[in-house]
Parts: C-alpha cells; sequence; structure tokens
C-alpha cells in the first residue's frame, strides 16, 4: 500500500468520524430543545417565565402553590421517563435486530412484552400497591419480564450453539402463555379490567421519581454497553459464521447482548406498559436516514428514540385534555404514515 | 485538523450540558414544595361517591370529577328522578365540574391545580392512588360491595363533608324505601320466588356473589341464576342458561335489546321469553350509589307486579 492511498483512508475515517459526531451533536440539540417544549405544554396553562423560574428556584412563591408541583414533580419526571423509555426501546430493538438478522424483531420479540403484561396484572389483580418501596406493578412487571427472557434463553439453548430460529419460536410460544394467563387474569378481574387494559395500551401518566431513580442506572447501563459493543454488532450482520472467523466469540456476544437488550426493555416497559412501534419502526427510520453502521445506528436510535417518544407523549397528554390518550395508540397512529412515507421516498431497500 | 477541533468543541460542549442538567436534576430532587392544601374542596374519581356527595347536597364542594361520574350525568335526568336525596342536581351541574380523567389514567396536571384536600377514590385503582398519595394528596378509597356498605359510606362522606345529617336523612329514607320492599315479601313462599337471569355486555355475562347487584335481586325477592358461581362476573354458556329456564330476565341499559334477547337460537323456550317478563334497567340503577334503591323498585315491580 503506498503512503497516499494510506493518507485517503485516514482522510475518509476522519470524515466519517466528524459526520457522526455532528449528527449525534445535532440529534442531542434536538432531544434538548424538545424535552424543554414539552415542559412549556400541558392541560395547565403555566407561562413559560413562570416554568423557567421554577426551574431554577428564582423568586419562590410567586407562582400559585400547585404549579412547583405541575412542573417538578409531574411533567419533569414523565418528560425524562419518556426520553429514557424511547431511548432504550429504540436500543433494544436495533440490537434485536442485528442479532436475529431479521426485520421484524423488535424488544418484545422474546415474549418480554406478555412476561410484563402477566406481573402487570397480577399486581393488579391482586391489588398489590407497594412493594420494596416502588410500585407494585413495575417491580412485578420487571421481575416477570426478566424470567420470560431467561425461560425462553433456557429452553432454547440446545448443545453448544443457541439458533436464533429457536430462540424466535421459544419467544413465540412462551409469550401465547403467559398472554393467555394475562386474559384469564383479565377475565377474573371485574371491576380492575379497564385499569389492566389501559396499562397493556402503555402510558407514562403515572411516571414519578421514583420510577425514574428505579429504572435511570439500569438503561444508562445498557445503553452504554451495547454503544460500546456496536462495532461488534457490524460483524454479526455478516452472519455468524463469518463473525466466528473473524474472531467474534458469537455465542457469548449473542447472549449479554440479548441479556442487556432484555435488561433494558424489562425496565422500560415496566414504568410506561407495553408502548409498541417505537422499537420496531424506529431503528429501520435511523438505518434509512444514516445507514446501517452500528457505531452511528445505535447512538442516532437511541436520542431519535427519546425524541419520538416525547413528543408522542405530548400529544397524548394534550390532544384530548383532560382525558388521555394511551400513548401507545399515538406511536402507531402518528408514526407509521411518516415511516411509510420514508419508505416509499427512498425507494430502495433497506441496507443491513 | 479543522475538523477535529470542531469534533472536540462538541464534545465539550455536550459535556458541559449534561453536567449542569444533572446539577439542575439534583437540585430539584431536594426541592420542596408547599404541598398541603388547606382547601375545603374536594375530588371525586369514583362515580359511586359522585353520586352521595350530590345526594347529601355537598354539590358544591366538588371541584373536579372524573369521566365516567360525567358520562352518568349525561345519561340523562330521567335516570335520576325520584332518587334519594338532592341527586336532581347532579345530572345539571356535574358536566360542569372540571374533567380529571379516567380512574385508568388520571390527569395529575389538572388534580394538581384544583388543590383538593381530598380525592375519593376506588380502592381497586391502584395506580391512581399511588400516583395521587406521590403528589402528597389525601386520598379516600372506598370499595362498596354490599347495600350496607353504601349506607355507611354514605354517613363517612357525610362526616368528611361537614353534612352529617343530610347523609343520615338520605340513609333513612333509602332503609325506609328498602323495608317498604321487604314488607311486601313476608307471605311470598320460596317456590313463588322467580328465577331471574341478569345479563350485562354480552350473552352470558353476568353478576354473581359478591355484586351488589346480586344483593338487589335477592333483597327484591328474587333468585339469581348466577348466585353459586365462583366468579364474581362470570360468563355463562348459552345452553345453561336455556335449561336453568329463568322467569325473568334483566338487561343492562348497555347491553343488548329485547328483541336481540328474543330471537336468539334456543331461547324462544325460556319462560321469561314467552311470558314476555325482558326488561331493561338504566345501568346507574344496579350500581354503589343511592340510585340503587331505585333499582330496588324496580326489580320489586316486575319480580311482584301484583303485591
Amino acid at each position: 500500500m503506498n503512503p497516499l492511498n494510506q493518507l485517503d483512508l485516514k482522510e475518509v475515517r476522519s470524515k466519517k468520524r466528524f459526520t457522526r459526531i455532528l449528527t449525534f451533536f445535532i440529534l442531542l440539540v434536538t432531544l434538548f430543545l424538545t424535552l424543554f417544549f414539552a415542559l412549556m405544554v400541558g392541560p395547565v396553562n403555566i407561562p413559560p417565565l413562570t416554568i423557567f423560574q421554577i426551574l431554577f428556584n428564582i423568586s419562590p412563591a410567586s407562582w400559585p402553590p400547585g404549579y412547583a408541583t405541575i412542573v417538578i414533580d409531574i411533567r419533569l419526571p414523565r418528560i425524562l421517563l419518556g426520553a429514557l423509555v424511547g431511548s432504550a426501546l429504540a436500543v433494544a430493538g436495533t440490537t434485536m435486530q442485528a442479532i436475529f438478522r431479521n426485520p421484524m424483531a423488535s424488544p418484545y420479540i422474546l415474549g418480554i412484552s406478555s412476561g410484563a403484561a402477566f406481573g402487570a396484572a397480577l399486581a393488579f389483580v391482586l391489588g398489590l400497591n407497594i412493594l420494596l418501596g416502588i410500585s407494585a406493578v413495575t417491580l412485578l412487571a420487571f421481575l416477570f419480564t426478566l424470567l420470560t427472557t431467561y425461560l425462553v434463553y433456557t429452553i432454547a439453548k440446545g448443545g453448544e450453539r443457541t439458533s436464533v430460529e429457536t430462540l424466535l419460536l421459544t419467544g413465540i410460544a412462551v409469550g401465547s402463555f403467559f398472554s393467555a394467563l394475562v386474559s384469564l387474569l383479565m377475565y377474573i378481574s371485574g371491576e380492575k379490567l379497564s385499569t389492566i387494559w389501559f396499562w397493556l395500551m402503555g402510558g407514562l401518566w403515572a411516571s414519578d421519581w421514583n420510577k425514574l431513580l428505579f429504572i435511570t442506572p439500569m438503561i444508562i447501563f445498557g445503553i452504554v454497553a451495547l454503544s460500546l459493543v456496536s462495532r461488534h454488532l457490524n460483524l454479526l450482520l455478516m452472519g455468524e459464521e463469518t463473525a466466528l472467523n473473524l474472531g467474534l466469540e458469537v455465542e457469548t456476544f449473542k447472549k449479554i447482548i440479548i441479556i442487556l437488550a432484555s435488561l433494558i426493555t424489562a425496565a422500560a416497559v415496566s414504568v410506561c406498559g407495553i408502548i409498541g412501534f417505537i422499537g420496531l419502526i424506529i431503528p429501520h427510520m435511523m438505518r434509512i436516514l444514516v445507514g446501517p453502521d452500528h457505531r452511528i445506528l445505535l447512538p442516532s436510535s437511541c436520542l431519535v428514540g427519546a425524541i419520538f417518544l416525547v413528543w408522542v407523549d405530548t400529544l397524548a397528554r394534550t390532544i384530548i385534555a383532560p382525558v388521555e390518550l394511551p400513548v401507545g395508540i399515538i406511536t402507531a397512529l402518528f408514526g407509521a404514515p411518516f415511516f411509510l412515507y420514508l419508505l416509499r421516498k427512498r425507494k430502495k431497500m433497506i441496507e443491513w | 485538523m479543522k475538523r477535529a477541533k470542531i469534533s472536540y468543541l462538541l464534545i465539550i460542549f455536550v459535556v458541559v450540558c449534561g453536567g449542569l442538567t444533572s446539577a439542575l436534576l439534583i437540585t430539584q430532587f431536594f426541592h420542596s414544595g408547599n404541598r398541603n392544601s388547606q382547601s375545603e374542596y374536594v375530588i371525586s374519581i369514583a362515580a359511586g361517591c359522585t353520586e352521595i356527595i350530590y345526594a347529601i347536597g355537598a354539590g358544591d364542594k366538588l371541584v373536579g370529577v372524573d369521566q365516567s361520574s360525567i358520562n352518568y350525568a349525561k345519561a340523562g335526568e330521567v335516570a335520576f328522578q325520584g332518587a334519594p336525596g338532592k341527586l336532581s342536581d347532579y345530572p345539571k351541574e356535574v358536566p360542569n365540574k372540571t374533567n380529571v380523567g379516567t380512574t385508568s389514567a388520571l390527569n395529575l396536571e389538572v388534580i394538581t391545580a384544583l388543590g383538593p384536600s381530598k380525592v375519593f377514590s376506588w380502592a381497586w385503582a391502584t395506580s391512581a392512588n399511588t400516583a395521587l398519595e406521590n403528589l402528597g394528596i389525601e386520598v379516600i378509597k372506598i370499595n362498596p360491595q354490599s347495600i350496607a356498605d353504601v349506607l355507611n359510606l354514605t354517613r363517612t362522606v357525610g362526616g368528611l363533608l361537614g353534612k352529617p345529617t343530610e347523609a343520615e336523612e338520605v340513609c333513612c329514607e333509602i332503609e325506609a324505601r328498602i323495608t317498604n320492599i321487604t314488607d311486601k315479601l313476608e307471605n311470598v313462599t320460596a317456590e313463588e320466588k322467580p328465577l331471574v337471569y341478569y345479563e350485562l355486555a354480552a350473552l352470558g355475562k353476568t353478576v354473581g356473589p359478591g355484586t351488589i347487584t346480586n344483593e338487589m335481586i335477592f333483597t327484591a325477592g328474587g333468585v339469581n341464576l348466577a348466585a353459586n358461581e365462583t366468579l364474581r362476573y362470570p360468563t355463562l354458556a348459552s345452553e345453561y342458561i336455556v335449561a336453568k329456564n329463568p322467569d325473568i330476565i334483566v338487561v343492562v341499559s348497555y347491553g343488548a335489546s329485547i328483541a336481540e334477547i328474543k330471537s336468539r337460537a334456543g331461547w324462544g323456550s325460556i319462560r321469561a321469553v314467552q311470558n314476555n317478563q325482558i326488561y331493561q334497567i338504566e345501568s346507574g340503577w344496579a350500581t354503589a350509589s343511592p340510585r340503587l334503591v331505585l333499582g330496588l323498585e324496580q326489580f320489586s315491580k316486575w319480580f311482584f307486579p301484583d303485591l
């Protein structure tokens, strides 16, 4: 290789890195603007100036007593939770699609959502309120999500190699089993039926600081860890055999990725119910927009997932205020047409 | 080189922004707002309780109600005619109260802005109750499962809202009207009591033991077809209902039409269908609220038209 070519390669790499950082930066700024905008709007009309005063605690008591609670204890945790959950689902979706090399894969592919639904429904039916300092619904949903993942992985594991197809099918079967249990619980739930039903559709209305404290460490840890291995996800896309030949411990790697993706999905689902669509479509959307390289795909999916869910949740809580729409309805209602538009406009196969 | 510099600047900017934001969040976490509201106003997110508050004449203390309280009001004034206490105000005033959302997804912002001293809520609405308590709002959890519970609840609410005399009056009226109904049953033998099938939203969906409607059917002198089921709201098979051959069918107002019930396959042989003993009842007349006395009087008329 002559020195000139080497220089070119360096130039190209630096250019690529620059584009990555720039994209990341633009998305991050958009996320900050989104968060601030979302903080401004709500069913109770609070002037933006008052919101700034409340946030930075300037001249307290110049606003009605309820306003500080609304901004600090209701809107802020809800918006931050929305951002975290959105990014968790988008990142989990991206990695699951890479692991399974299947465009239909989503964070819920291993039957996780049914497990979470069962945990939550159980807490509702048993009338459990608070366990270990956090909402029983959150805790049981979280535990059952992890249990489902564990079950699916253990059942599907055969010998030295865990085949992706077996994992998928086991996930579907275990998921159906838990769905049936959820239906059974709903059948005997009496008055609580509507509460369970609403939880299943997903929503962020009951967000509080406790939930945020519960999930933030897990989601941030999961996302950072997955970003660190994003380079290896690229290897996996070339096929497991190739990845193995290139020196990747495929089985261990898959296991770690599945655990991490399930952990952040469990955290997300446990606080806000089953919000569909984000984990499936955001990764595809970003693949169209920034390309298939996971080093940029993963962080940008993460940020766009956050931006998208915060916007959608803002709509959910204002569109027919004071009554709320379940956020899951709006994610698909607004997201699907936009995704279809992108798909048509590009008119090309999604690169993997 | 230039690109690299901009990259470093961007990264530094992001780190600084992140640091500032986390500092802000940490200070906010120790932020203590003025949470104890001294207001005399209350909110009810349990429709049955909203009705009780109106029946005892404390409607002016309500600042907010849930969606289903409003839905009941919109069901029409006829549904409130002849109800005990001051329920005639309910359909006119409740739709004008602030709507605080549904029990499954409360609008916490609106509730906080209203600053109530208490919120009356169903005991089973656990996520709503936890969310309210996290905001430092006192939640009165109600769970009336019987006629006696409704009377007790009326007295409790009367005590909490400073209307004990009015609450007692409402309870006396309800008790007197129930006694009127039960007195007539003194000479009724077990064989004369009609077998009643009470249908909810779908074929076979009915009320079992432990529900207030089951107790109402019993109090009015009927025998509930599903009184011995294990579930509180069981779904019975069509052929089981036909075989049991109920004397009377009562269907809730949002359920099937009378014509539809008559046309169901095999139902022509049921005594209730042959004798035209199928009735529709206003859904709010058979739930945990003072209006259950209207339902009881209606049941009594249908079960024993001659008494």
